[in-house]
C-alpha cells in the first residue's frame, strides 16, 4: 500500500512536470492564424497532464500526507523481469545475422526456464516445434518476412 | 438491407473467410477457457496476420475470438472454478457447484445453448440499430466529434478503473503519445526530438501488443497463482432435455436484454451484465432458492448476458467509434490498423464489411454452439497445460507479432518498451484500455477540433453552443462526477472504518 502510494505520488509529479514540458516545448511549434496549428493540442494536452498530475499529488497528501518512500524491494521477479526483457532485447539484435530458425528455439527454450519449467527435454522439444510452427505459419503460409542466416 | 445481408452471407461464406471464421470462434473458445487469457490478448496475437487479409475477413474472424472467448470463459469457471474471463465471473456461482455433482456436461451445455442464444439476439439487435444510430450520427459537426472523442475517453477512464484520476491519466497519457510524430494539421514534425524514425509516431499494434499482451505475460513474474483443480470426470450428456431448455427460457430472455443493454453503454461489458442478469434472474425465478447450488437458470443468465454484450458492444463502436469495453477498443484499433475508418460514415463508405460483420456474427453464433459442445470433451486436456508453457509462446508470438508488422525491430522494441509500462501500470492499477483509445482518439480528437475552430473563425464556444456537442460533454461530466461521487463515499467509508 506504501509502495502504491509512493508509486501515486512520484506519478502524479512526474505527469505534471511533463505536462510543463509539452506546454513548453509546444510553445515553440509553428502558430496559425486561423485554427489550432500544429502547437494547440499538445497544449491542451499539456494542461490536462498538470492537473491531473496535480491532482493525483493532492489526492495521496490530502490521504496521509508525503508518502515514505521506503520499497519492499522483491529481488526475484525484479530479476525474471529483467531476464525476459533483456533476452527478448537481445534476440531482437541478434535475430538479423543468425536467423529466426536458428535463433528461435533458444529464446524459447530460455523463458520456458525462466518461467520455471524443469522438464528440460520436454522444453527443447517444444522450442524447437513451436519455432518451426511459427516459422511455417508466418514465413510460408502468409508469406511474412523473417530474417534469415546470413553471414554478411 | 436484406440485400446487403444476403451479400454479406456470400461473403462470410467464401472458404477462406469461413475457414478463417472457424479458426476465430474455436481459438476464441481455447483463449477464453484458459484462466488469465482473454479475448483482447487472442485479437493481438491476431493483429499482425490482418494484413495479408482482405478486412472484411479479417474482421469476421476478430469478431469470432470475441465471441468465442465470451463462451470460453465459462467452461473453466464450471470446470476449474476459476473464470476464463471476468465476464464469466458469475456462471463461477452455478456452474461449478452443478460440475461437482457430477453434471459438468450439463452445465456446459446449458452455458453453450444459453451464449447462443444471447449472442443471437444481440445480433440481431445491432443490425436493426446500428444503420438508424449512424443516420443519426451522421449529422454530427467537427465540434460534436470532439466532444464525442472526449467522451470515449472519459467513460473508458471511469469504468476501467477504481480511481477515476488514474483512468484518466492513462487516457491523457495516451492523447499525448499520439501527439507525437507528424502533426495531422500542416505536416511539421512534433516531438521528435531529431530522431527521424519518430516521425511516424508511436504505431498502434506494437502499443497494443505491449500493453495488452506483453504486459500480461510480464504480470505472471510478480505472482499470479496458477488455476484452481480442474473437475476430474467424463464430460458426458451435453445437451440438455427439453424440460430442462423450457426451464431456462425466462433466464436466457432476461440475461439477453440486460446484455445488449449494457453492452451498448460505452464503457461497460461483460463483467457487469453478468451479475446483473444472475440477480434479476434470482428475483423473477420460480425457483430463486436454487440459486447457488448448481441451478441452470444460474448458468443460463449470466451466460446469455455476456455473449449479448457483444453485439450491443458493437453498436457504439461501428456507429460512432466509441468502445463499448476493452476488447472492443482492441477491435477499434484493428479497424483503424486496416485503414478503416469507424463512424457514421463507415455504413456509407464501407458497407460491405459492415454487413459482412452483421452476416458473420450470425454465423458465429452457430459455430459457437457447435464448437463449444465439441470443445467440452477436450476442454479437461486444454485446461492442463500450464501457464509455464503459455506465457513463453505467448511471448515470442508477440515479439514475431511486432516484428511482422514492417519487418523491423524498432516496432519490437516499442512493444517490449510499452509492455514495461503496461507491467507498471497494471501493478499501481492504472488502465491500460484508457491508453490505447487515447493513442486512437488521440488524431481524431485533434483534426476535429482544428475543424471546428477554423470553420467558427476562432471561436472556442463553439464546443460549448452546438447541442450534441455539448450533450456530449453534458455526459463526460456526468461520468465523471458519477465516478468522483463513488470514490468519494468508498473514501468516507473507509475514514468511518478506521474511526
Amino acid at each position: 500500500m506504501k509502495d502504491i502510494k509512493a508509486a501515486d505520488f512520484g506519478v502524479g509529479l512526474g505527469f505534471a512536470v511533463i505536462g510543463a514540458a509539452v506546454m513548453y516545448l509546444a510553445a515553440d511549434l509553428q502558430s496559425m492564424p486561423r485554427g489550432i496549428g500544429p502547437g494547440g493540442y499538445p497544449r491542451v494536452v499539456g494542461i490536462m497532464m498538470i492537473l491531473l498530475g496535480l491532482i493525483q499529488v493532492g489526492r495521496v497528501l490530502s490521504a496521509g500526507g508525503l508518502p515514505s518512500f521506503a520499497f519492499t524491494f522483491n529481488p526475484r521477479p525484479v530479476f525474471q523481469v529483467g531476464a525476459a526483457l533483456a533476452g527478448a532485447f537481445l534476440y531482437v539484435y541478434a535475430v538479423k545475422y543468425i536467423g529466426f530458425v536458428t535463433l528461435t528455439p533458444f529464446l524459447l527454450y530460455f523463458l520456458l526456464m525462466l518461467f520455471g519449467y524443469k522438464k528440460y527435454l520436454k522444453a527443447a522439444i517444444i522450442s524447437i516445434s513451436v519455432s518451426t510452427v511459427i516459422y511455417l505459419v508466418f514465413a510460408r503460409m502468409f508469406m511474412i518476412f523473417l530474417p534469415e542466416f546470413t553471414l554478411f | 438491407m436484406l440485400g446487403n445481408l444476403l451479400d454479406g452471407f456470400a461473403a462470410v461464406f467464401q472458404p477462406l473467410c469461413f475457414g478463417l471464421m472457424v479458426f476465430g470462434v474455436a481459438m476464441g473458445i481455447v483463449i477464453g477457457a484458459l484462466p488469465g487469457m482473454t479475448g483482447s490478448m487472442g485479437i493481438i496475437l491476431l493483429l499482425p496476420l490482418i494484413y495479408h487479409l482482405p478486412s472484411d475477413v479479417a474482421l469476421v474472424m476478430l469478431c469470432g475470438v470475441f465471441c468465442g472467448s465470451m463462451y470460453g470463459g465459462s467452461v473453466s469457471a464450471i470446470l476449474l472454478r476459476t473464470p476464463g474471463t471476468p465476464s464469466a465471473t458469475a456462471t463461477v456461482l452455478d456452474g461449478y457447484p452443478l460440475a461437482q455433482k457430477g453434471y459438468a456436461g450439463k452445465a456446459i451445455g446449458v452455458a453453450a445453448i444459453s451464449s447462443f442464444a444471447g449472442g443471437l439476439f444481440s445480433t440481431l439487435c445491432l443490425i436493426l440499430i446500428a444503420p438508424e444510430l449512424s443516420k443519426i450520427a451522421l449529422n454530427f459537426h467537427a465540434a460534436d466529434y470532439f466532444s464525442l472523442s472526449i467522451f470515449g475517453l472519459t467513460i473508458m477512464a471511469s469504468s476501467t478503473s477504481k480511481n477515476m484520476v488514474k483512468g484518466l491519466m492513462a487516457g491523457v497519457f495516451g492523447l499525448l503519445v499520439s501527439t507525437v510524430g507528424i502533426d495531422p494539421i500542416i505536416g511539421n514534425t512534433r516531438f521528435t526530438f531529431g530522431h527521424a524514425i519518430l516521425m511516424n509516431g508511436f504505431p498502434l499494434l506494437p502499443v497494443l501488443i505491449g500493453v495488452f499482451a506483453i504486459s500480461e505475460v510480464l504480470t505472471d513474474f510478480l505472482g499470479t497463482g496458477e488455476a484452481g483443480t480442474i473437475s476430474e470426470q467424463k464430460i458426458t450428456r451435453l445437451v440438455p432435455s427439453w424440460p430442462e431448455i423450457s426451464s431456462i427460457f425466462r433466464a436466457i430472455a432476461i440475461g439477453s436484454v440486460v446484455g445488449v443493454t449494457i453492452g451498448i453503454i460505452p464503457g461497460t461489458g461483460g463483467a457487469i451484465s453478468c451479475f446483473l442478469a444472475y440477480n434479476l434472474a434470482q428475483k423473477f425465478s420460480k425457483k430463486p432458492e436454487e440459486f447457488g447450488q448448481g441451478s441452470l437458470e444460474g448458468i443460463a443468465a449470466p451466460e446469455s448476458s455476456n455473449n449479448a454484450t457483444t453485439g450491443g458492444a458493437l453498436i457504439p463502436m461501428l456507429t460512432l467509434g466509441v468502445p463499448g469495453d476493452v476488447i472492443t477498443s482492441v477491435m477499434l484499433g484493428a479497424l483503424v490498423l486496416i485503414g478503416v475508418k469507424p463512424g457514421p460514415m463507415l455504413f456509407v463508405e464501407n458497407a460491405g464489411i459492415v454487413y459482412a460483420i452483421f452476416s458473420g456474427m450470425i454465423a458465429i453464433q452457430f459455430l459457437m454452439l457447435i464448437f463449444g459442445l465439441l470443445f467440452a470433451k477436450v476442454a479437461p486436456h486444454v485446461l492442463k497445460v500450464p501457464r509455464k508453457v503459455m506465457m513463453p509462446v505467448i511471448l515470442l508470438l508477440c515479439i514475431v507479432g511486432a516484428f511482422s508488422l514492417a519487418n523491423q525491430l524498432y516496432h519490437v522494441n516499442i512493444a517490449l518498451a510499452f509492455g514495461l509500462v503496461g507491467l507498471f501500470m497494471k501493478k499501481y492499477g492504472y488502465p491500460g484500455a484508457p491508453l490505447v483509445l487515447g493513442i486512437i482518439l488521440g488524431p481524431i480528437a485533434e483534426e476535429n477540433l482544428n475543424r471546428a475552430i477554423l470553420l467558427s473563425r476562432n471561436d472556442w464556444t463553439v464546443i460549448f453552443t452546438r447541442p450534441i456537442s455539448l450533450f456530449f460533454l453534458v455526459c463526460s461530466a456526468f461520468s465523471i462526477g458519477m465516478a468522483m461521487y463513488g470514490s468519494f463515499k468508498e473514501y468516507r467509508k473507509e475514514r468511518s472504518a478506521g474511526t
